[in-house]
């Protein structure tokens, strides 16, 4: 390289680590704050700093297409479309009415079921790479790059996993079509359509008269 | 790499400026406005309209950093503090993968100019906008009034129903170049096409998509006509009517910045990025190096910002000649007309990417 | 077309919107009360008055005069036409005989400020639309018609230049020889940049044709008038079917469109400054010399009775309704304004569409709020 810009010395400091243990307390404190804050819209808020933050991990372990989609799916879609649902409920400005007693303990409770679950997966699952619990994130080079490339991932979903994905595919057509059939009701032809959806419109109407005859 | 990122931010922010006053001039050239053509130092003003004018992007600048910081008392602080700096955040953040030039012909392996060549450029250039989309909606909703919350929803709407024909206009050219990478794309459309190298841009291929993702791309960088969710003469300038000094300068200079990046990635995807067509000199000709080190990096960078520039001056034109469109409107248009037309896109590109591979032995 | 009738099959809370009074598109101090499903406009309530200034009231108390400054103020944006209605209504009063001169250069200064307010709506309903072009070519025009102004009575919005008898000045030497220049060279303009930037723009197009239907019974009903009117078919303009002044002697034609939308109403304005023009012209040759004002007594008292008279307006019928008692004071004075009967049909018209057809239909009826309050 002819220009050798200082973007391109990550060896000289482990920024690796250091970016790694900025975001994992960031995704905790905002993980945190999702369940403890008052305000629905400031969970909401701190959720897709939990989202970005993840973002950043699945980018630091050499996966950037992992990266990328969290932020085109998660932040981008799941996480705005979840905020638009909240502001357009009622009085979110205000913090939320307290909880019922037994709802912090069925609360914990599920968060507990799903953390050994996690755990259980996490650590009898083999994975292709020296995984990053084991070294220390220094070492990011022991990562296998190639086998999470985008070209990887691409071959892999088309030739071994073609069907499971073309499966996910059907189902989540057909999740489309259920939701757009549940959302129409029934299909009205236009001339009944019209005049009930306007009769009860009208007489509400107090200007239907001119103010001044 | 602190140096690097905060000359990033300088780039961005100067740039961002330097636009805001080409825009000005452009208007005042379009609309005849005395205030961008003649204001300033008599001089300058006599000798050229060019030259006059420069003055007001400097005093509002100025007026904007030191003008009260005015918070109202009924928003949601934490909302409206955050949305101005996600946007700027994101507006830097799209810089990093485009591929400015590329130090080319002496060398056995062309190296891409950029503040990282992600290999999934493309993908991220996608992607990061939707902090754009989040933080305007915050934006809308936390300052607590009609209007902006109207803009917020607007501007939801649009952009992510604008992403989809945006995504898929793009599919052509990733297809055309087997790559995600903006650096890659660029090096494709260096080869030509069906092995005539003035077809070599995607434009040409492509040129569905080009369009597509044109009109998009206005559509998402929240531009005239498609201004909906600003739109000063129905929500008094929508999700940011409450914000006032350096936070609504935020969102101006992201908005100038994402118009800059928008016409950058049109450049690099479309129309070949640092290259010039036909002109490809052999590597044993070592062209470059001998008149001046990092020559090929010059030229590149010139050619590149040529490009884009132009692009830029297109959509600035777009923007004082077209009324705007209604929210309606908007939604037909991108659901049943861009839609179908960059899927179709999609598919001729397809068919071309093949016949190329088949016939004349591969792209890239 | 663009009606938009409610879903039945969403369940949507509505909510108020309080547009104006200090909103960009409401012209002035209108406040429209909209009730909002989401983008769509349930119902809408103009609420004027904002800008009452009392003018009827306070002319009781002056002189018949003092009056004329005043009506410049009913409607600011074309202040020859509505002091002419107040002058003319006078002078029928006093039965008085206008000189020729008189008569012609009110028509001139009348077509101009038709041309100058003309132009206005064209800018601001342009910019409505959010063009900020044409708005400022109508802008870049009116500055050369509001220049007529100033050098012959030295203002530029409110004239006071209408007197009971005649006018307060005559033109000065060379002013036809540069209302002619002006027209020479902003009539081409009319169809190379007005016309040509957003005419045939689709966009345009579609946010105009067919939006704010007004049928021709609806705009009787609200009592619409002037442009608005011609645009739904109906030839109501009052130079014509109760001509005034040497409007009689002057050739020119009353632009009607009947499809009664915005697109039409916007066409009758263009197509009406060009009328402007050609009447214009035909007083540069037609002025006849002589006296510009009628004499009469100083302490002007005006013979008792009440009278009403009507004239075109840049906005329409322009009524002034004027009592006297005798005095030197008027008893009453009433103004009969195109606007106010234009704010009341936006409650009719502002449903079932798209909040941002608010903007371009109230945009298309070119109120102008002085003249709804007075």
């Amino acid at each position: 390289m002819p220009f050798s810009m200082d973007i391109y010395a990550w060896d000289s400091f482990p920024i690796d680590t250091l970016l790694f243990w900025c975001f994992a307390a960031v995704m905790l404190i905002s993980g945190l704050c999702v369940v403890t804050v008052k305000r629905v819209f400031h969970a909401g808020i701190a959720m897709i700093v939990c989202f970005v933050c993840a973002a950043g991990i699945y980018a630091l372990l050499g996966c950037p297409f992992m990266a990328a989609l969290q932020l085109l799916v998660y932040v981008g879609a799941i996480a705005t479309m979840l905020l638009f649902a909240v502001m357009l409920t009622d009085k979110m400005m205000e913090p939320r009415p307290n909880t019922t007693f037994f709802q912090p303990f069925m609360g914990l409770f599920a968060s507990v079921l799903l953390f050994g679950l996690l755990w259980l997966t996490v650590s009898s699952s083999k994975f292709g790479f020296a995984g990053w619990a084991n070294s220390t994130a220094a070492s990011s080079s022991a990562i296998d790059i190639t086998s999470l490339s985008t070209t990887n991932i691409g071959l892999r979903l088309l030739t071994p996993y073609a069907v499971p994905f073309e499966l996910i595919s059907v189902i989540i057509l057909a999740t489309l079509i259920a939701a757009i059939a549940l959302a129409r009701k029934e299909d009205r032809s236009p001339a009944d359509s019209g005049t009930p959806a306007d009769a009860p419109a009208s007489p509400a109407e107090p200007a239907s008269t001119p103010a001044k005859e | 790499m602190l140096i690097a990122l905060i000359a990033i931010y300088a780039a961005v922010s100067v740039n961002a400026l330097f636009l805001i006053w080409l825009e000005r001039k452009i208007s005042g050239r379009i609309q005849r406005r005395q205030g961008p053509m003649l204001c300033g130092p008599k001089m300058m003003a006599q000798k050229s309209m060019w030259l006059g004018g420069w003055f007001a992007t400097a005093c509002d600048a100025t007026k904007l950093i030191f003008k009260e910081d005015i918070i109202p008392s009924k928003v949601d602080r934490l909302g409206f503090i955050l949305a101005p700096i996600v946007v700027m955040l994101a507006a830097i953040a799209v810089y990093v993968p485009i591929p400015w030039s590329a130090t080319s012909y002496h060398q056995t392996e062309q190296v891409t100019f950029a503040f990282a060549d992600l290999n999934v450029g493309l993908l991220y250039i996608v992607a990061v906008p939707s902090l754009t989309v989040f933080s305007i909606l915050t934006a809308g909703w936390s300052s607590n009034n009609k209007y902006s919350m109207l803009g917020g929803f607007r501007s939801v709407v649009q952009m992510l129903s604008y992403e989809i024909p945006m995504v898929f206009a793009l599919m052509g050219p990733i297809i055309l170049a087997g790559s995600l990478s903006l650096g890659d794309i660029v090096k494709a459309q260096t080869q030509g096409l069906f092995g005539i190298p003035f077809l070599g841009w995607f434009i040409i291929p492509s040129v569905i998509g080009a369009a597509v993702y044109f009109i998009c791309a206005i559509a998402e960088s929240n531009r005239p006509p498609f201004d909906m969710p600003e739109s000063e003469q129905e929500l008094g300038t929508g999700f940011n009517t409450e914000y006032s000094g350096m936070r609504f300068a935020m969102f101006y200079l992201a908005e100038f910045s994402n118009a800059f990046v928008v016409s950058s990635i049109f450049t690099a995807v479309f129309l070949g990025g640092w290259s010039i067509p036909g002109i490809t000199p052999p590597p044993e000709l070592n062209l470059g190096f001998c008149i001046l080190p990092y020559f090929d990096l010059l030229v590149g960078l010139v050619v590149f910002s040529i490009k884009a520039y132009s692009v830029l001056l297109i959509l600035m034109w777009i923007r004082w000649t077209f009324v705007r469109v209604r929210p309606d409107h908007l939604m037909n248009f991108g659901w049943k007309f861009l839609l179908p037309l960059s899927i179709a896109n999609v598919i001729v590109c397809t068919v071309i990417a093949a016949v190329q591979q088949i016939y004349y032995g591969g792209l890239s | 077309m663009s009606t938009f009738p409610p879903n039945p099959d969403l369940v949507t809370e509505e909510f108020e919107l309080k547009m104006g009074p200090h909103h960009p598109s409401t012209h002035g101090v209108l406040q429209l009360s909209l009730t909002l499903d989401g983008e769509r406009v349930v119902a809408c309530r103009p609420n004027v008055g904002f800008l009452h200034r009392s003018i009827e009231k306070i002319m009781e108390h002056r002189t018949y005069a003092q009056g004329v400054p005043l009506a410049d103020r009913v409607d600011y944006c074309s202040a020859m036409t509505s002091s002419l209605a107040y002058v003319m209504a006078v002078e029928k009063l006093l039965d008085l005989t206008i000189p020729p001169r008189a008569e012609y250069l009110r028509v001139i200064m009348s077509e101009l400020n038709r041309i100058a307010s003309h132009l206005l709506a064209y800018g601001t309903f342009t910019l409505d639309l959010g063009g900020t072009t044409p708005f400022l070519f109508g802008f870049r025009d009116r500055e050369k018609v509001l220049d007529l102004f100033e050098e012959t009575c030295g203002a530029r919005l409110l004239y006071n230049y209408m007197r009971i008898g005649g006018v307060a000045c005559d033109i000065k030497p060379g002013f036809l020889d540069r209302m002619i220049a002006f027209l020479d060279y902003w009539e081409p303009l009319l169809s190379s940049e007005y016309e040509a930037i957003i005419d045939e723009n689709p966009i345009f197009y579609n946010r105009t044709k067919g939006v704010g239907v007004l049928s021709q019974a609806d705009a009787l009903r609200y009592g619409v008038c002037g442009p608005n009117l011609r645009a739904c078919g109906l030839n109501n303009d009052i130079r014509k079917i109760e001509p005034y002044s040497v409007y009689p002697e002057l050739e020119f034609d009353v632009p009607i469109r009947t499809e009664g939308d915005t697109f039409a109403r916007y066409r009758i304005r263009m197509e009406e400054l060009r009328q402007s023009a050609r009447i214009l012209r035909q007083c540069a040759e037609k002025l006849p010399k002589g006296e510009y004002l009628a004499r009469q007594p100083y302490e002007l008292k005006v013979p008792a009775g009440e009278t009403y008279v009507r004239i075109e307006s840049s906005r329409g019928d322009l009524g002034c309704y004027l009592v006297s008692d005798g005095s030197e004071r008027p008893y009453r004075c009433k103004f009969r304004t195109p606007s106010f009967s234009h704010c009341s049909v936006f409650s009719h018209l502002f449903r079932d569409c798209l909040f941002s057809d608010i903007v371009a239909m109230s945009a298309s009826f070119d109120i102008v709020l002085p003249e709804t309050d007075r």
